[in-house]
């Protein structure tokens, strides 16, 4: 592994304290490295390891492939021209403003513009954030689905744990989740929009699950996404339809109604089904 | 004597302000903080990204507890000032105004990605988009 270190800087001193245990960057290769952080947190040593490569090189790299006019008509695809920046944009790697500064090259800013949008989104979690952390693991709003919070267990089923539910699609984001630590944001949504409207799981449960593995997972805009989505950060629930599902990821995920059945149906009847108690979802 | 950058989880890059605003002599470290990545509940996955990351920048990387081992670093070094990146992560915020009691401490914002001309209206994201387009299509955010 190439260990870049811009010149004119002084490099990083030898008079601090020789007793503080300082860590190597060097390293044959990535398989070294990966060894080397298994023994830095041995309790996670048979954990998973992503293919998504750390550093600036490599967020440089997807940022060099920024097709941010495809993006607008594709995005909701699981096979859409998204630009995986999202790692690297998390950890400060790559910023927000100068993948806005490549994406502006590309297209006039209608034609930009949902790409745009999505980099904003980030922009404003974070400003949410920084007004008031606390807001970050409650409910921001109450549910507006027809129940109180408290009907929401609090602990996520092992069956979502270990991808085991009964929808073969959720079940395919999950391991995508635990494998890669990547997913689609129609994904996430999918996921999320399950975990709480299907299973009645409080979205704190599901936001932790998320950022337990997500690369990108930031506490600001995954635990906002997902009020969003259980509707204590929005005006209402976020859920889909087997319909939806099908268009949007039929051609990643294991979408066949015989093996999704809990979302084969109208929109109208899964929200009586789902929501059983709000007026305002049920007019 | 020569001044720390402390680099963070938030600010992992080597043309981020804090390294203009240091100045060519100070030092920059970064603490692999075993506890406070539980904390977080960080997968394996996340620590490779992070580790492959900071391997790339110019930075001592110690390990350790991140409060204690900046005010050791900062000791060891005779450092006059602290720089680091600001961040609303509570947990890196507590560090820097405990940090704030004993060194000086200076914090230092990313670029911004937009110009906003008043305060943002953060009830909902399209009030706050409609204010942030104004600026959101031009280089660096700035009219």
């Amino acid at each position: 592994m190439k260990n870049i270190i811009p010149t004119g800087r002084i490099p990083p001193s030898d008079y601090l304290c020789e007793m503080m245990e300082k860590l190597p960057k060097n390293f044959a290769d990535r398989a070294a490295l990966i060894d080397y952080v298994r023994a830095l947190s041995p309790e996670l040593a048979d954990a998973p390891v992503s293919q998504t490569v750390g550093g600036r090189q490599a967020g440089a790299a997807r940022l060099a492939q920024l097709d941010a006019q495809s993006y607008g008509s594709s995005r909701n695809y699981l096979d859409g021209a998204v630009s995986y920046l999202s790692p690297y944009i998390r950890h400060g790697i790559v910023t927000l403003n100068e993948t806005r500064n490549l994406a502006i090259q590309q297209g006039a800013p209608k034609q930009v513009e949902k790409f745009v949008q999505e980099l904003a989104w980030r922009d404003f979690w974070q400003r949410v954030y920084h007004q008031s952390p606390a807001k970050i693991w409650r409910d921001i709003e109450p549910y507006k689905t027809g129940y109180s919070a408290d009907h929401y267990a609090t602990e996520l089923p092992e069956d979502i744990r270990q991808a085991r539910t009964p929808s073969a699609a959720m079940n395919f984001f999950i391991k995508q989740l635990i494998g890669t630590g990547y997913l689609h944001n129609h994904a996430r949504m999918y996921l999320a929009a399950y975990i709480v409207h299907w299973r009645h799981i409080a979205w704190q449960a599901g936001a932790q699950f998320f950022l337990q593995h997500l690369l990108d997972g930031d506490p600001a805009s995954n635990n906002l996404s997902f009020q969003w989505v259980a509707s204590t950060f929005s005006n209402k629930p976020y859920f889909f339809n087997l319909e939806n599902l099908q268009k949007f990821a039929g051609s990643v995920a294991p979408c066949a109604a015989h093996d999704n059945v809990d979302f084969d149906d109208s929109y109208d009847a899964l929200a009586a089904r789902l929501f059983p108690h709000s007026e305002a979802l049920n007019g | 004597m020569a001044d720390l950058i402390w680099l963070h989880e938030d600010m992992l890059r080597a043309t981020h302000p804090v390294f203009a605003h240091a100045g060519d002599d100070a030092t920059a470290i970064f603490i692999w903080d075993d506890a406070y990545f539980d904390v977080a509940g960080y997968s394996l996955k996340r620590r490779v990204f992070l580790y492959e990351t900071i391997c790339q920048l110019p930075v001592d990387v110690y390990r350790g507890d991140m409060m204690a081992l900046l005010g050791q670093l900062a000791e060891a070094a005779a450092a006059q000032k602290i720089y680091t990146g600001t961040s609303p992560n509570p947990a890196l915020q507590k560090i820097m105004q405990e940090l704030s009691a004993t060194h000086e401490l200076t914090q230092i914002d990313d670029e911004p990605f937009v110009t906003l001309d008043g305060p943002a209206d953060l009830k909902r994201f399209f009030r706050y988009w409609n204010q942030a387009r104004k600026t959101a299509f031009d280089v660096d955010g700035a009219n």
